[in-house]
């Protein structure tokens, strides 16, 4: 009789039990904290149901035993089904302890932070620092040169739109040379500032189809891509991106309306199709539109990827100067071996047709230390010279989140047609990205 | 000669007993399941050969697509790192190591904001999430596991 009563109440707690999960997702604020209070008093008064229920089948067992032979399976077999169903509800229990410890621990008594209208918002973002010593054929210089915070930012509206925000608080010196030929005398010029240097929304139609629309950077190459210094081998970028947010070879960044997406192919889906073309404004000129693209294919688990870019536009407002460029890109990632590879060329209208290319080649070693080396060249024409750089370096990241670097380049200067003999720099740097 | 018909007929017995024998032992591989299990909403209609939908799980839960082939978006529930579930498969389904994964979500991150899945601790909970969003979907041991609820079902089994 006492066991067909208690089965009904357990069948109660369980049920209670399911509400309290159910109502064990956080949402808001207030709700949250008294949402808590609410979970465990429920905890409590489950837990003391079931020592009741305990000590009742206790009693019964006592009860069982001093009825000297006279056992009844009916009677065991309910023992044997409450006990399960008190092992599940405490199995249950233990796991909503975790949930609400979890939550509890995560929100606390403070107060949670809340999009106005969004599915979900993610922040996160990074803190770069940089010393750089630079010896020139015609004096040193080192500093503390560069110390960058970036916050980015991306809200899901919907399962289809989103946004993406990068805002970054910038303290420079990049390195600059005080000589005529800009190849002799290293100096470093502070510059501040807080650049926007991507701010778009996105519309997914489906993968293979979204309209991107806002300032977000060239979908061309490898590196101008990734360009984050926390996923970077270095911070200084490959000479034909710099300066960061110019238009060396192609704008780092432009403003407009960009269609991309990316398609699965070959056998099992392995392989993969994605494209990317715009109409955009560099910031440098308003007035004119680039038009360009980029064609993308990943050789299933080969470890190959494969891009060609190609471009058209106009570099200053107002005086002839459109460009036409192509490119090519590959990029080898599998195992220990990282290699990036790019080419660029440029056809002119008002200046010298520019050359630029890069093999960086990296190794591995463990999960925490990666060696790198890259060969750089960039040909901007006779007046300025071509340059090529040596660059070595050892990555080291102690923990996901942290990279730290020391990279050593030997940079050479061709000689110029404004009489500027070659020469040689060489740059050592330690840096460190801090992301999160 | 009724002596012989009668042997001949059982050597043809003893050699069609020794012929299924022999075949069920060598021949047919013995059926074991696998450890682990890839479930979806049970309203998830998407069907392919084992290769093709290890690499559909894979975009997905690297956030190379987004969507189910037909549209649905996908909801990608993780198992927590302790979980073997989780382990094993990244290690057979991704083919990534835990570096690899973290370089991964770091380029995600940077470039697009795109995060992990997030992950869940518990079976129980696992089963209501995942009955609230026919995209989705998530990673399971069998042992000890039990039938499964009626809002899902597997998609694929692996192992270590």
């Amino acid at each position: 009789m006492i066991l067909k009563k208690s089965v009904p109440l357990l069948l109660f707690t369980s049920l209670s039990l399911s509400g309290v999960g159910y109502a064990a997702e956080v949402s808001d604020g207030d709700k949250d904290n008294s949402k808590l209070e609410q979970l465990e008093k429920k905890l409590d008064q489950a837990m003391a149901l079931i020592n009741h229920l305990t000590t009742e089948i206790e009693a019964l067992k006592e009860q069982k035993q001093a009825l000297s032979g006279s056992t009844s399976e009916d009677v065991i077999k309910e023992i044997a089904v409450i006990e399960r169903k008190i092992n599940d509800t405490s199995i249950r229990i233990d796991d909503l302890e975790d949930v609400v410890v979890d939550v509890d621990e995560r929100v606390g008594t403070r107060a949670v932070v809340k999009a106005f209208d969004a599915k979900s918002l993610d922040i996160g973002g990074f803190l770069l620092s940089t010393m750089t010593a630079a010896d020139g054929e015609g004096g040193s210089s080192a500093s503390f040169n560069r110390l960058v915070f970036e916050l980015l930012v991306r809200a899901q509206l919907t399962d289809d739109f989103s946004v993406f925000v990068a805002q970054a608080f910038t303290r420079e010196a990049s390195p600059t040379f005080t000589d005529p030929g800009a190849r002799l005398t290293p100096d470093f010029n502070l510059k501040a500032g807080a650049p926007t240097p991507i701010a778009w929304a996105n519309y997914r139609m489906s993968d293979a189809f979204n309209i991107r629309l806002g300032k977000w950077v060239s979908p061309h190459g490898i590196v101008n891509v990734e360009h984050f210094p926390a996923i970077l081998l270095d911070t200084e970028q490959p000479q034909f991106l710099r300066p960061f947010s110019g238009q060396t070879i192609f704008p780092n960044f432009q403003t407009g309306l960009q269609i991309h997406g990316k398609k699965p192919m070959g056998a099992g889906g392995s392989s993969e199709l994605s494209y990317n073309v715009y109409v955009a404004n560099f910031s440098g000129n308003q007035d004119d539109f680039n038009f360009g693209g980029r064609i993308g294919y990943k050789f299933g688990d080969t470890g190959f990827t494969a891009g060609i870019n190609g471009s058209i536009g106009q570099r200053v407002e107002g005086i002839p100067s459109d460009y036409e460029m192509a490119g090519f890109d590959l990029l080898y990632d599998k195992g220990a071996i990282l290699w990036k590879s790019e080419i660029f060329a440029t056809n002119e209208e008002n200046s010298a047709n520019r050359l630029a290319y890069y093999t960086q080649p990296a190794y591995r070693i463990n999960d925490q230390w990666t060696a790198f080396y890259r060969y750089d060249y960039l040909d901007l024409g006779p007046l300025m010279g071509d340059r090529r750089e040596h660059v070595a370096g050892i990555v080291y990241d102690p923990i996901p989140n942290v990279r730290v670097r020391g990279t050593t380049t030997f940079r050479h200067f061709g000689a110029a047609s404004l009489g500027f003999e070659q020469a040689n720099v060489r740059l050592y740097q330690i840096s460190t990205t801090l992301s999160f | 000669m009724k002596k012989y018909k009668i042997l001949s007929s059982h050597v043809r017995s003893t050699f069609l007993f020794l012929s299924v024998f022999l075949s069920a032992t060598f021949f047919v591989q013995p059926a074991f399941s696998a450890d682990y299990c890839v479930i979806v909403s049970v309203d998830n209609t998407y069907s392919a050969d084992n290769t093709a939908m290890k690499q559909m799980v894979k975009r997905l839960f690297l956030a190379n697509a987004t969507q189910w082939p037909g549209g649905v978006t996908a909801r990608v529930f993780a198992r927590k790192k302790t979980n073997p579930a989780q382990t094993i498969f990244e290690k057979q389904v991704l083919n990534m190591s835990t570096s690899e994964l973290n370089s991964h979500w770091a380029r995600q991150k940077q470039t697009t904001g795109a995060t992990p899945p997030r992950s869940v601790g518990s079976n129980s909970i696992l089963m209501r999430l995942m009955a609230r969003d026919p995209g989705s979907f998530s990673i399971l041991a069998k042992e000890g596991l039990g039938p499964l609820p009626p809002t899902v079902k597997v998609l694929f089994e692996f192992s270590d």
